[in-house]
């Protein structure tokens, strides 16, 4: 409390010492206000997108400007605006606060600090609207984001720069799994920034407290925009989050973004166009809601000059539908989508993501070489084990080869599964895919399969750190290395002792 | 007031002072905005000329009061009688408000209100007034007030310019910076 009244007396100082200004301010009236959304009379040059305050204390985004009025959406609803009360015009756009300050805080989407840390130390402050980067500024994604999941690294690759979707219905996982990706970034210089667009309060506390006790919020950023929030905060959450994540790029560094999710988003988009009475299209979206996240979205990627901003743009779906408008908008826009499947988590396979409906556009290009090297069969091999299954499950009788595959494929969906705040290493998981393709896992009973790979894992860093350090720094993997593996793989079948029961 | 009505209300005003022009001046246009924010607070007034079961003579009276009491020109009435006719009597602030908006520019004049802390003495407000047609180009009529609420200091607020330099302002300013930081 010190510290602000100190705040307000140098405030009113520098306010007493400031001259009457020679112009005058445009100012419009209050003609009704209602549902966060208020038509002002007046006004004469308002421009679309101009930041306008309200003698009360409010502020609003002008969205529409007719010929006698036009129609601003507020920013706060906690502070009243009242018919009649003039409205001031200040000649700029929204701007976010930026810098690294930011660093380790929770913002919401008008740059207040929600997290009881005092004022926040911004270097700037940038205005939420900005183009994307053309196509001189950008480079080739080639170089890996990584998630620490292995059914991610290994079968979706996500490179810095990238766009990748996380598609699924509700409760699978995919807010995990963002979490986890921005978990694994520690250490890594990426700065992460996570969006939350309506969530439940409950969930997104949760969540800071889980970054914040696996030193995830030393790198992170987190914006909230609060279920119970005006929806022009809903609104433009995931651009002040992609403001932000761009400062870090601009810095020359890697950022990370999350928005979770842009269902929500569109959500709020849709609510506000209703409002101003824009014609409603297919599911009452209107009709730019493909360019509302186009041009977020595309705001992504990697630059020339150095800095990346790779996207993880949450979804959800309904009854695995995933041919409803956003999201089939989405898909198109991305650069590849991660789905998450109700079935599979319900049957214990967490991460739940379908392969099958899974891909990454770019990110084979942007694997690293010993990751791809091998898990190069394990794609094919997972589609032969579900096509067999379907076999299977009719009580066909099968050949041995079919039968080796089923169990085979067992192993790879065993062996793929992970749990929550435990990340791989791109070695960890490259020894891991080394297991399942030198068949080295086949011997073994299923429930047995990822604990012998994590205890290899242990192995080869306790007694051959030599060699994980040096695929670690040349992050490929030679057919000498491979030799070596098959050696102490051979040496430690031989030691292990399994404590997992049936 | 739904905004949909906006080029209703305005054609209204155009039509009115489209014929009588000549006999409006800066005086009924004071009177004009006066009557136009009674009526904003009064709507109720308005509702009696949408009574079904009123006869043309008891509406003349209910006119006739109405403009008397609101010190306005007995040829409103033409006004009054079309927007009863088209029961958009409703809309008769907004209309009013859009009749002096549309004198003012056409007469290149801007009225303010000036409200002041303390009094201004004639000097001053001669000089704030030189200001003000300095900065908007435009004639300016006033309509001077004391308020006290602005502990100290000048505001001149016309429909679309404020020009602000109090204490009142600068707590108001800090008041927004310290919400804003949270």
């Amino acid at each position: 409390m010190k510290i602000k009244s100190t705040d307000l007396v140098s405030l009113f100082e520098d306010a007493l010492e400031q001259k009457p200004g020679r112009s005058f301010d445009e100012i419009g009236i209050v003609l009704q206000v209602g549902d966060n959304i208020c038509t002002v009379s007046g006004l004469e040059n308002a421009v679309y997108g101009e930041v306008i305050e309200f003698e009360g204390g409010n502020k609003g985004i002008v969205f529409n400007l007719d010929e006698d009025f036009v129609s601003i959406f507020l920013l706060y609803n906690q502070l009243p605006v009242a018919e009649r009360e003039v409205a001031k015009r200040t000649g700029a756009v929204f701007k976010t606060p930026v810098g690294m300050g930011l660093v380790g805080r929770v913002i919401d989407a008008t740059g207040r600090p929600l997290d009881a840390l005092g004022p926040i130390d911004a270097s700037g402050h940038w205005p939420v609207e900005e183009p994307a980067p053309g196509v001189i500024a950008r480079t080739p994604i080639n170089e890996p984001l990584q998630t620490g999941q292995l059914v991610i690294d290994a079968l979706v690759p996500v490179g810095r720069g990238q766009r990748e979707l996380i598609i699924g219905n509700r409760n699978t996982g995919k807010t995990s799994v963002a979490v986890d990706t921005i978990l694994n970034q520690k250490g890594k210089e990426v700065f992460c920034v996570y969006v939350s667009i309506g969530q439940r309060q409950a969930s997104v506390a949760r969540l800071i407290q889980r970054l914040k006790q696996n030193g995830g919020m030393e790198y992170s950023v987190i914006v909230n925009a609060q279920a119970s929030d005006p929806v022009l905060n809903h609104y433009l959450a995931p651009y002040v989050g992609c403001t932000i994540a761009e400062y870090f790029r601009a810095q020359g560094y890697d950022a990370l973004i999350v928005y979770d999710d842009l269902t929500n988003h569109a959500i709020a988009y849709r609510e506000m166009s209703l409002l101003l009475r824009r014609s409603p299209g297919r599911e009452a979206f209107p009709g730019d809601v493909f360019y509302l996240h186009s041009r977020l979205l595309e705001r992504a990627g990697s630059l020339l000059k150095g800095g990346s901003v790779t996207a993880l743009p949450i979804v959800q779906i309904q009854n695995d539908d995933i041919t409803a408008y956003i999201p089939t908008n989405l898909i198109s826009i991305t650069d590849g989508q991660i789905f998450l499947d109700t079935k599979l988590f319900n049957r214990g396979i967490r991460p739940a993501v379908n392969v099958e409906l899974s891909v990454s556009r770019v990110g084979g290009a942007a694997q690293t070489a010993a990751v791809k090297r091998m898990a190069k069969s394990l794609r094919l091999e997972l589609a032969q084990y579900h096509e067999l299954l379907d076999f299977a499950q009719f009580g066909t009788e099968l050949d041995e080869i079919s039968q080796r595959r089923l169990a085979r494929g067992e192993r790879a969906i065993e062996l793929l599964k992970q749990e929550q705040h435990h990340p791989y290493t791109f070695v960890d998981e490259t020894l891991m895919l080394f297991l399942l393709r030198e068949d080295f896992l086949d011997v073994l009973p299923v429930f047995q399969v990822r604990q012998f790979a994590q205890q290899f894992v242990s192995y080869v860093t306790a007694l051959y750190s030599d060699l994980y350090n040096k695929i670690e720094k040349s992050q490929d993997i030679s057919d000498e290395d491979i030799k070596s593996l098959r050696k102490m793989a051979t040496e430690f079948s031989k030691v292990f002792v399994s404590d997992t029961k049936i | 007031m739904n905004e949909a009505y906006a080029p209703i209300y305005r054609r209204y005003a155009v039509a009115f002072l489209n014929i009588f022009y000549d006999k409006i001046d800066q005086a009924v246009c004071k009177n004009v905005q006066e009557a136009s924010d009674t009526l904003r607070a009064h709507r109720d007034w308005l509702y009696f000329f949408e009574l079904p079961d009123i006869t043309s003579e008891q509406q003349s009276k209910m006119i006739r009061l109405l403009l008397d009491k609101l010190n306005m020109p007995h040829f409103f009435d033409r006004l009054l009688y079309l927007m009863i006719d088209h029961k958009r009597v409703w809309l008769l602030p907004e209309t009013l408000d859009v009749l002096v908006r549309i004198f003012f520019s056409r007469h290149n004049l801007m009225h303010f209100s000036l409200h002041s802390y303390p009094m201004l003495d004639e000097k001053q407000i001669d000089q704030f007034k030189t200001f003000l047609s300095k900065t908007s180009g435009k004639r300016i009529t006033m309509q001077i007030e004391v308020d006290a609420s602005l502990i100290c200091g000048i505001r001149a607020r016309s429909l679309t310019r404020l020009w602000e330099h109090s204490i009142k302002k600068k707590l108001r300013e800090a008041q927004h910076v310290m919400y804003e930081q949270g």
